[in-house]
C-alpha cells in the first residue's frame, strides 16, 4: 500500500515523460486545417494558426465573457475569415509576466505570426517579448503605463478611449432625467477607473449645461469581478435606498447587477458591450467599439503599414467613432432622443468646453478624492464615494 | 506451487503476485483508467482533434515547444503546486485535513512580497532568502494558529481551514493595500519587487535557458519534501504525528501530547505553504500581484496532489510535476481550439480513480488467482 | 429606513435559504456516516442541468411552473453525480475526501467542456422570470409580510419545506432512525437487520438530490446566466453543517447566522451607521468568518459528530 503512493505518481510521470520523447522527435501538428471545437468564431487548430489572442488567466469566462474579449475575438475571427486567415486564441495559466511570454511562445512555435494581447496585465510581458521576437507583430490593447522606449518597433499599444464613451453615459443618464445616480466598479484598475471617472465627468458636464441641481453620483468598488450574490445585494440595496440608475462598471460582475436592476425593475446601464438582452430594464451600454481597432491594426500589419506609433500609446476615442453608446435600436430611452445623442457626440467631436481635451484620467487623478480636487470649481454635482 | 514447476517460472510467479507488482498494477490502473475516460470525453466532444489535441496534452507539447523549454516550464509551475501538497499531504498523516492550505499560501506569498519590498536595504543581496523565509513563517504562524484553535477548543479542522481561508486572505489582502509603497493605488496590484528579491538561478538558467525561471525554489522544494520524509520516517515526532493520526486516544494514553503535536504539525503545514507562496511569486521578476477576491487556485491543486501521491512527501514531488506537466500540455491543447478546462477533467478523473486503489488490488489479485488455475 | 429593513430581511432570506439547503443536504449523508465534501461540485451539477432545462422550456413552460420543474432536474442532477462519490465511498470502502475533492474538481471542468459543446459558450443563460413580487394576502402581515412574501422566489418556502421534511425524517421517522444509527454504529446497526449499504445509497440519493436543488435555487435569485461557479457556498456549507453540529435546527441556525452577517457586508453601504464608521471594506468582508470563528471557539468544546463518519464499512469486521 505504501509503495503505491510513490508508484502512482512515478509512473504517470515515466508514461508522460516517454511519450514527450516520443513526440519530441516528431514535430508538432503539422496539419492547418483541422478545425477547433469554439463556435463563437472561426478558430482553427494546429500549427497554422497564424493570429493568436492570448486573454489573461483571471478571464474566468474565458472567450465568452459577453464583454470586450468577445468583442475582441469576434472581430478577430470575422476579420480572419474575411481575409483568409486562421487565428486562435490562448488563455495563460497564470497573470505572471513569465506565464505569459510563455505562452507567446507557445503561440509563435504553434505558427503565429501575430500576438494580440489585452488588458493590464499582459503589461509587463509587453514590455519585454516584443524585443525577443522581432518578426512577429505585437498588438497591446487596454495596457497603459509604458515608459517611453519601452515600446518595441514590432509592437502597437492600443488604448481606446473608454472615457469617452462613459462620459457619452453619464450624459445621457442627466438627459433621461435621472438625479440619484449610482456607478458600481469592480476594482482599483486603470481600465475600470477611466469609466468611472469619464461616467462622473458627463455627468458633470451635463448638469452644468442645463442648470439641474442636486445631482449625486453614488460611488464604491465591489472587489469582486464576477457574478455573485454580494454584487447583486450591493445593487439591490442602492435601489432599495433611492438610487435611480446604475451604470454597470464591473466587468463579469454586471449580471449581478442587471439581475438586481430587473428584480427591483430600475433602469440600468450596460457596460463592455450591448447588455440590452441581459434585462428588460437595461437602457443602453457604454462601449467601445474594439472592432474597428482591430480590424484596422490587423489590415496594417498584413499591407505594410504597421507601426508602432512613435513608440507611443496609441489612444484611439471618439473621433474615430470608437467610443459610443450602444446601436440606437437596442437603446430603451424614454426622455433622452437621437438628436440630443447626436448633439451630445459632436460635443465631443468638437471638444465644446473643453470636455474631451480637459478630461482627466487616472493618470491625472489617482482617486475619487483627486479627481473631485481637480474638477474643482466645475464641479456641480455631489460625488459620493463610499470605501 | 507446484514443485516441477522450473525455477525460474517460480521466481515469476512471485515476483507477479508480490505486494509490490500488485501495487504496480493498481497505479497503472488508476492512470490509464483516467486517461482513458478522458480521451472517451475529449472524442465525444470533440472528434476531429481529440487525438491531435490529445497527444499534444500527453506529451507536455513537448513536440511544438521543445524539451527544454518544456521542462523549465513544467519545472516552474511544479515547485509551487509541491509545496501546497507538501502542505495538504503532511497533515493528512496526522488525520487533519489542512483544507487552509490556500490561505496559508497567500499570506506566504504577500508577505513575502511586503518584505521584499519594504526591506530593501536592509538584507542586501539575500533580500530574497530573507523575503522567502518571512513568507514561510507568516505561513507558519497562520497555520500555528489554526492548530491552536483545533487543538485548544476541539475545532473541526475543515470549518477551521474554510474560514481561516477567508480571513487569511482578507486579512494580508487589506494589510498590503493599507501600504502605499507595496500596493499601487489606482492600479490594483502590487509593486514589482527588487530585483535582489527575485531568487537566484544557482546555474539552472545554464540547462534551462536564460529566458527560464526555474530556480533554487525548486531544490528548496524538493529539499523540504524530503525533509518532510525523513521527519515522518525517522523522528520521533514524525512517529508521533502517525500515531496521533491513527488513534488520537490511544496515543494519548501511550503519553504523546496530542495538542502540542497538533499545533506543530499544523506550523510546519502552514510553512511549506508559506513557502509556496513566496516562492511562487519571488521566481518570475517583473511580476505584479493583482489583488483578488478568490484564494490561489494552486492552494487546491495542491490538495489535489496530495490526494494523488496519497500523503507521502516523495510521491508528492512526482504528483507535482505530473500535474505540472500536465498543465503545461493543456497550454498546447489550446492550439487545437479546446480549452485548458480539459486538464482539470483529467486530473479529478485521476484523482477518483486513486480512491479506488483498494478495489484495482483486489481485483488483480482475484485475476492472478484464476489465471493461474486456467493454467 | 423601513424599506431597508424589509430589503435587508429579503436578502438575508436569499442568502440563507440555498445555504441551508446544501446544508442539510449535506447532513444528511453525514448522518449515514459518508463525508460529504462534494457539495460544492453537486452544487454547481444541479446549477448547471437547472440552467440548461431552463434555457431549453423558457418559451414553452411558463415562469414558476418551469422553475419548479428545473429545481427536480437540477435534483436528479445531484443524485446522478452523488452516486459517482457513493459508489466510491460506499461499496468500494474508498477514501470518502479523495473521491469528495475529485468530484468537486471534475464537475466544473465537465460543466464548462458540456456548455462549450451544446452551447459554443460557457455560460448557460436563461430569463429570470421567477421573481414573485407579491403574495396578496400574506404581504399584508406586519412586519415578516413584506419580508417573506415580497420580491420573493419559490425556492425560498422549497427550503423551508426540506427543513420540516428533515426534521420530520430524522425525529420521527423509522428511517431517519436507522440513518442515524447506521453513522453511529454501523456494526450495531447491521446485527439488528438495517442494511447499512443500502440505507447509506438512500442517504447520499437524498443528499445529493437536496444539493442539486440547493445549486439551482442559489443561483437564480443571483444571475441570469450559469456560470461554472457557486463562489464557494458549497464549500461554506460544509462549514455550516459542522457549524450546526449535524442536527437540522442547528444547521438552520448557523446559516441564518452567517447569511445575516454576510448580508450585512452586502448593503452596508446604504446604512448610514456603518458609513459613518469609516472601516475598510475588507473589514466587512472577513466578518462573517471571524463571528463563527468566535462562535465555535466556545461551542465546540462538545462535539455530536457521527462517530461512524468517514469509516468505510466493512460487513466481515465485526
Amino acid at each position: 500500500m505504501k509503495r503505491t503512493r510513490i508508484l502512482i505518481p512515478l509512473l504517470a510521470l515515466v508514461l508522460c515523460v516517454s511519450m514527450a520523447a516520443c513526440g519530441g522527435n516528431s514535430s508538432g501538428g503539422g496539419d492547418a486545417g483541422t478545425s477547433g471545437g469554439d463556435t463563437a468564431g472561426t478558430s482553427s487548430g494546429g500549427s497554422g494558426a497564424e493570429i493568436a489572442f492570448i486573454i489573461p488567466a483571471n478571464q474566468e469566462l474565458g472567450i465568452n465573457d459577453k464583454g470586450w474579449i468577445q468583442n475582441i475575438w469576434t472581430a478577430m475571427s470575422d476579420w480572419s475569415a474575411e481575409n483568409g486567415k486562421v487565428c486562435t486564441y490562448y488563455q495563460t495559466v497564470d497573470d505572471s509576466k513569465q506565464s505569459h511570454i510563455d505562452t507567446y511562445d507557445l503561440a509563435i512555435q504553434n505558427g503565429a505570426k501575430v500576438i494580440y494581447g489585452c488588458g493590464n496585465e499582459c503589461l509587463e510581458a509587453m514590455r519585454t517579448a516584443p524585443w525577443d521576437y522581432p518578426d512577429v507583430s505585437f498588438i497591446s490593447l487596454e495596457a497603459t503605463g509604458f515608459a517611453p522606449d519601452e515600446i518595441a518597433p514590432n509592437l502597437r499599444a492600443i488604448c481606446t478611449g473608454q472615457q469617452e464613451s462613459a462620459w457619452l453615459a453619464g450624459v445621457a443618464a442627466v438627459g433621461e432625467g435621472y438625479t440619484d445616480l449610482g456607478i458600481i466598479s469592480c476594482w482599483d484598475i486603470p481600465p475600470i477607473n477611466q469609466w468611472c471617472w469619464g461616467y462622473i465627468q458627463g455627468v458633470n458636464y451635463a448638469a452644468k449645461r442645463d442648470g439641474i441641481e442636486g445631482i449625486t453620483v453614488r460611488h464604491h468598488y465591489a472587489n469582486s469581478a464576477s457574478a455573485n450574490p454580494e454584487t447583486q445585494a450591493l445593487a439591490a440595496a442602492w435601489y432599495v435606498d433611492g438610487v435611480e440608475c446604475i451604470q454597470c462598471n464591473a466587468a463579469g460582475g454586471n449580471n449581478s447587477i442587471i439581475a438586481a436592476a430587473t428584480a427591483a425593475n430600475k433602469p440600468v446601464f450596460g457596460a463592455d458591450a450591448d447588455l440590452a438582452k441581459e434585462g428588460p430594464t437595461v437602457i443602453t451600454s457604454m462601449v467601445v467599439d474594439r472592432t474597428v481597432v482591430t480590424y484596422d491594426v490587423l489590415t496594417s500589419i498584413y499591407d505594410g503599414t504597421f507601426d508602432n506609433n512613435g513608440g507611443e500609446e496609441f489612444w484611439v476615442g471618439a473621433a474615430a467613432g470608437i467610443s459610443r453608446l450602444s446601436p440606437w435600436e437596442s437603446n430603451r430611452f424614454e426622455n433622452y432622443t437621437f438628436e440630443q445623442y447626436q448633439e451630445d457626440i459632436a460635443a465631443l467631436a468638437n471638444d465644446t468646453e473643453q470636455c474631451r481635451t480637459g478630461m482627466i484620467t487616472p493618470d491625472d487623478a489617482v482617486d475619487i478624492y483627486a479627481l473631485q480636487e481637480q474638477m474643482g470649481d466645475n464641479l456641480v454635482i455631489t460625488i459620493n464615494h463610499i470605501i | 506451487m507446484d514443485d516441477r514447476m522450473p525455477d525460474t517460472r517460480k521466481k515469476v510467479a512471485k515476483f507477479l503476485s508480490s505486494e509490490g507488482f500488485s501495487s504496480l498494477i493498481a497505479a497503472f490502473l488508476t492512470i490509464v483508467l483516467g486517461l482513458f475516460i478522458s480521451f472517451i470525453l475529449l472524442f465525444i466532444f470533440e472528434r476531429n482533434v481529440s487525438l491531435d489535441a490529445f497527444r499534444v496534452m500527453i506529451t507536455g507539447s513537448f513536440g511544438t515547444i521543445g524539451v527544454q523549454k518544456g521542462m523549465a516550464r513544467v519545472l516552474f509551475y511544479a515547485t509551487p503546486l509541491m509545496l501546497a501538497g507538501l502542505s495538504f499531504g503532511f497533515t493528512l498523516k496526522a488525520g487533519v485535513f489542512n483544507i487552509g492550505v490556500a490561505g496559508q499560501f497567500v499570506v506566504g506569498l504577500l508577505t513575502g512580497v511586503i518584505v521584499a519590498i519594504r526591506c530593501e536595504g536592509v538584507f542586501g543581496d539575500y533580500l530574497w532568502l530573507a523575503a522567502v523565509l518571512c513568507g514561510a513563517c507568516a505561513g507558519a504562524a497562520w497555520g500555528a494558529f489554526q492548530g491552536f484553535l483545533q487543538a485548544y477548543f476541539n475545532m473541526h479542522p475543515i470549518v477551521c481551514g474554510i474560514m481561516m481561508n477567508y480571513i487569511g486572505l482578507f486579512l494580508i489582502t487589506a494589510i498590503c493595500e493599507a501600504d502605499p509603497m507595496v500596493y499601487a493605488k489606482g492600479r490594483g496590484w502590487t509593486e514589482v519587487v527588487p530585483l535582489k528579491a527575485i531568487m537566484p538561478d544557482l546555474g539552472l538558467d545554464r540547462i534551462f535557458g536564460q529566458t527560464s525561471a526555474v530556480n533554487i525554489g525548486l531544490y528548496i522544494a524538493a529539499a523540504l519534501c524530503v525533509a518532510a520524509h525523513f521527519v515522518l520516517k525517522r523522528t520521533t515526532f514524525g512517529y508521533e504525528i502517525k500515531a496521533v493520526g491513527h488513534n488520537a486516544y490511544a496515543s494519548q494514553y501511550a503519553g504523546i501530547n496530542i495538542k502540542r503535536t497538533v499545533i506543530l504539525t499544523m506550523m510546519l503545514a502552514g510553512l511549506f505553504a508559506g513557502f509556496g507562496g513566496a516562492i511562487q511569486h519571488l521566481s518570475a521578476a517583473d511580476t505584479h500581484y493583482a489583488i483578488t477576491d478568490a484564494l490561489p487556485q494552486q492552494g487546491f491543486t495542491g490538495v489535489s496532489i496530495a490526494l494523488i501521491a496519497m500523503g507521502h512527501p516523495i510521491a508528492i514531488i512526482f504528483a507535482a510535476l505530473f500535474i505540472a506537466y500536465l498543465q503545461v500540455g493543456g497550454l498546447g491543447m489550446q492550439a487545437y481550439g479546446l480549452q485548458p478546462d480539459f486538464v482539470n477533467v483529467i486530473t479529478s478523473l485521476i484523482i477518483y480513480f486513486c480512491a479506488f486503489n483498494f478495489v484495482f488490488k483486489h481485483w488483480y489479485g482475484r485475476l492472478f488467482k484464476w489465471l493461474r488455475r486456467a493454467k | 429606513m423601513i424599506n431597508i429593513f424589509y430589503f435587508f430581511g429579503q436578502q438575508m432570506l436569499l442568502c440563507f435559504v440555498p445555504l441551508m439547503i446544501v446544508a442539510l443536504a449535506g447532513m444528511y449523508s453525514e448522518r449515514s456516516g459518508i463525508i460529504n465534501f462534494s457539495l460544492e461540485g453537486l452544487m454547481l451539477a444541479g446549477a448547471f442541468a437547472g440552467a440548461m432545462f431552463l434555457r431549453s422550456m423558457q418559451t414553452v413552460l411558463p415562469g414558476n411552473v418551469a422553475y419548479s420543474l428545473a429545481l427536480v432536474v437540477a435534483g436528479l442532477a445531484g443524485i446522478a453525480v452523488m452516486m459517482l462519490h457513493s459508489y466510491s465511498s460506499v461499496s468500494l470502502g474508498g477514501s470518502q475526501i479523495v473521491s469528495g475533492m475529485a468530484v468537486n474538481l471534475l464537475i466544473p471542468a465537465l460543466t464548462i467542456v458540456l456548455a462549450r459543446a451544446i452551447l459554443g459558450v460557457l455560460q448557460v443563460d436563461y430569463a429570470n422570470r421567477f421573481l414573485i413580487a407579491e403574495i396578496p394576502v400574506l404581504s399584508a402581515v406586519p412586519i415578516i409580510g413584506p419580508i417573506f412574501f415580497r420580491q420573493t422566489y419559490i425556492s425560498t418556502f422549497i427550503g423551508f419545506i426540506v427543513f420540516i421534511i428533515t426534521v420530520v425524517v430524522f425525529k420521527k421517522t423509522r428511517f431517519g432512525m436507522r440513518l442515524h444509527a447506521v453513522g453511529e454504529h454501523p456494526q450495531a446497526a447491521e446485527s439488528l437487520g438495517i442494511k447499512v449499504a443500502a440505507t447509506r445509497y438512500r442517504a447520499t440519493a437524498i443528499s445529493g438530490f437536496f444539493a442539486g436543488l440547493g445549486g439551482l435555487a442559489f443561483i437564480v435569485p443571483n444571475a441570469s446566466e450559469y456560470a461554472a461557479s457557486v463562489a464557494g457556498y458549497g464549500y461554506l456549507a460544509c462549514a455550516v453543517v459542522i457549524f450546526g453540529q449535524w442536527q437540522p435546527i442547528r444547521i438552520l441556525w448557523a446559516s441564518v447566522l452567517f447569511a445575516f452577517m454576510k448580508t450585512i457586508a452586502n448593503v452596508y453601504t446604504v446604512i448610514p451607521f456603518f458609513i459613518a464608521l469609516g472601516w475598510s471594506t475588507y473589514v466587512y468582508k472577513m466578518i462573517p468568518y471571524i463571528a463563527t470563528v468566535i462562535i465555535l471557539i466556545f461551542t465546540s468544546k462538545k462535539s455530536s459528530q457521527p462517530k461512524a463518519l468517514g469509516e468505510p464499512y466493512d460487513r466481515s469486521v465485526k
